[in-house]
């Protein structure tokens, strides 16, 4: 009887061992598993940011880019020989003369 | 169960278990070998696979006037090339590029048939036409992105800036002497693409920070303006072969405007005679003639040998020195400092160089930067020719005293004059006002810098009177007198030297006028030097209008009042009235 039982308390306890193996291997898998999913969606989201990233910074770059083009465009309407041409031209100013330009006295404005 | 039967399983799982160890070993030695052993190798092709090199190069900075205006920058374009080896139908491709580029058939199909990897094919071409290009889409010819130099303002102050080649590096003017400053930095760098090529660098930031350095200018490009156009009109209406002219701030030195004609476009440098290319107020010196009456009258009251109310016979018009006679224009009898410089008379100023001294004439010019660089940062710059007092023969004292047997540069003679109008301090002058590095920040300023004082403040106040007298009646620069503003000048007409290198030439002069206003706080000092004009060639008729032009025109940009007073002036006496083009 005694060992009987000793061998049922063994096997009892065998199988509880054997319980307690598969679960913690389990567990461990588990973890694993999930880190190798959360590292590849980290490096999917870092190269689809980086897309993001590069695709956003080429339209910068046009944009920089039609800016320049905007201020040659203008430094080309400041051109002083072009506002001459158009002054005299089209709006037939010309230069004032002497005599032309009065100078007022700022003390006698602030009076 | 049967023992037998049992052992049978047991020994099937075993032989199972020892198989599918070997098979994980297998993978393990595997994984092993791939990621520890092979890691090296194996990542270094991977990289080779999605990563590429390539260098990059910042563009040419900018060259802006004083406002910031742009007269100098740099513009995306496009250059054509092709792959000789790879074209399949070199005649038929040939046909379609020559009639889109407008260039020679014939020419084209001989490139096309060489059969070298590459050749260009034409530069700076227009977007439109790259795109024109790109849709024949012909195997072995492709366009690829180009920088090239554009000049918004033409050929406003061309001269001054230069210009760069094919490779843009600067080859003439300030583009050549600040080409190390101006051009963008290279950089070799990696880049990342993905599987279907896309880049995941940053290139075009990265450009950025390599762009070269921008340099502003102290030039003004309104006032540029102004002066190329007088200048032109004078040269034009005189038949004259060249002309410069120099607008200068007197109490800081800088240049607000340096023109010369005739003029070139720096976009299309090739186009125009060569000569044309370089900077003439500071590479070409000239024999100024009475203009240096100033500066001796301003050594002889300096030196204390004379007063303005010092008299000299001036010899009824003829004076012998040695084998040589000094003429005068007009004959006089005595005259004193301040008339010798108002009638401009040769022989009085010959006589006051005599009572100053070789030496101290010499030391006092010397001083005045005459013979010397001013540096002012341009290339080929000459120092003139100030022959050392030691050298010189009886003549030569009296001659360089009316602006004979001296050559000086443009910028020495404004310089010169700007000390006189300045209270007797010579400036450096003044060219480059800052450097102003890629990402916007000033980099270096260059500020005002006085060199000496070559005269005393009452002197110079003396000899801005004599100038003064100059462009007031029976003066003669009257031409250069504006309403409403004390006008101090000095013409000069000196005769060039003949071809044959014997004496001076009787049909060429060049005609000078330099002169400041207000008097007393001149704001700008104005010089106009008319080379070879063919209807006259005095300094009061050719070049004193084309002062008088450009004085009025930039007092009245900077808003400088006139300081004449209300009742001396003929300003307020006139109605004002408002004309429009054809004068009514």
């Amino acid at each position: 009887m005694v060992v009987e039982n000793h061998i049922q308390k063994n096997v009892s306890a065998d199988k509880k061992t054997n319980k307690k193996i598969p679960v913690k291997w389990l567990f461990i898998l588990f973890v694993f598993m999930c880190e190798l999913f959360v590292y590849t969606g980290v490096r999917v989201a870092c190269t689809s940011i980086g897309y993001r990233i590069a695709s956003d910074r080429k339209v910068h770059g046009n944009l920089e880019a039609y800016r320049s083009e905007l201020m040659l465009e203008k430094a080309r309407l400041d051109s002083p020989v072009r506002i001459f041409k158009i002054a005299r031209t089209r709006l037939n100013l010309v230069m004032p003369g002497q005599g032309q330009i009065v100078y007022m006295n700022r003390k006698k404005i602030k009076r | 169960m049967p023992k037998h039967t049992n052992k049978g399983i047991q020994n099937r799982i075993l032989l199972i278990e020892v198989i599918l160890f070997l098979l994980i070993g297998l993978l393990g030695g595997t994984a092993f070998k791939i990621q520890v052993l092979d890691n090296t190798d194996l990542a270094s092709k991977a990289r080779g696979e999605y990563t590429d090199h390539a260098i990059i190069k910042g563009k040419r900075g900018d060259i802006l006037d004083r406002n910031m205006n742009k007269l100098a920058t740099t513009i995306n374009a496009f250059y054509l090339a092709a792959s000789p080896a790879e074209i399949e139908h070199p005649v038929l491709d040939s046909a379609k590029i020559a009639a889109l580029l407008r260039i020679n058939r014939h020419r084209l199909e001989k490139q096309f048939k060489t059969k070298k990897n590459f050749i260009f094919l034409k530069r700076k071409i227009s977007p439109d036409l790259a795109i024109a290009i790109k849709k024949i889409d012909i195997k072995g010819v492709f366009c690829r992105n180009d920088a090239i130099r554009f000049y918004p303002n033409r050929h406003l102050a061309a001269q001054v800036i230069g210009f760069t080649g094919n490779d843009n590096t600067g080859l003439e003017g300030l583009e050549y002497q600040y080409n190390s400053i101006l051009k963008g930095k290279t950089a070799k760098i990696s880049v990342t693409r993905d599987g279907v090529g896309r880049s995941l660098s940053t290139i075009k930031t990265l450009k950025q920070h390599l762009r070269g350095d921008s340099i502003v200018l102290t030039i003004d490009v309104a006032i540029q303006y102004v002066c190329e156009s007088a200048l032109k009109k004078a040269v034009i209406d005189n038949k004259a072969k060249s002309g410069m002219a120099i607008v200068m701030r007197p109490a800081t030195g800088e240049v607000l405007a340096m023109a010369m004609y005739p003029e070139f476009n720096p976009n299309s440098f090739l186009d125009f005679k060569q000569r044309s290319w370089r900077n003439r107020t500071i590479t070409d010196p000239f024999e100024p003639g009475s203009v240096m009456k100033v500066f001796v009258a301003a050594t002889a009251l300096d030196t204390g040998v004379c007063t303005p109310k010092s008299i000299f016979f001036c010899e009824n018009g003829d004076y012998r020195i040695g084998k040589f006679v000094i003429h005068d224009t007009h004959p006089h009898g005595w005259l004193t400092v301040n008339q010798i410089v108002k009638y401009s008379s040769n022989i009085g100023a010959a006589k006051i160089s005599e009572v100053i001294g070789r030496k101290a004439l010499y030391d006092s010019l010397f001083s005045f930067g005459f013979g010397q660089k001013t540096f002012v940062g341009c290339p080929g710059e000459t120092p003139g020719i100030l022959i050392p007092y030691n050298d010189w023969s009886d003549i030569d004292a009296g001659a360089i005293a009316f602006g004979q047997g001296i050559s000086v540069s443009a910028l020495q003679l404004i310089t010169g004059i700007s000390a006189i109008a300045n209270g007797g301090i010579l400036m450096k002058p003044l060219l480059i006002k800052e450097i102003i590095s890629s990402d916007g920040k000033i980099k270096k300023i260059y500020r005002a810098r006085p060199l000496r004082r070559v005269a005393s403040i009452e002197t110079a106040i003396y000899v801005k009177k004599m100038m003064r007298s100059v462009v007031e009646q029976e003066g003669t620069g009257t031409r250069a007198a504006i309403n409403g503003y004390s006008v101090c000048g000095k013409t000069g007409t000196a005769q060039k030297v003949a071809r044959n290198g014997k004496g001076y030439s009787k049909e060429r002069y060049t005609a000078v006028f330099a002169g400041f206003a207000p008097e007393k706080k001149p704001a700008l000092v104005v010089l106009v030097v008319i080379d070879e004009p063919k209807l006259s060639h005095y300094g009061g008729t050719v070049a004193a209008p084309a002062f008088k032009k450009i004085m009025t025109e930039s007092l009245n940009y900077f808003h400088v009042p006139p300081d004449i007073p209300e009742e001396k002036s003929d300003m307020l006496k006139e109605k004002l009235v408002v004309k429009n083009s054809n004068g009514v």
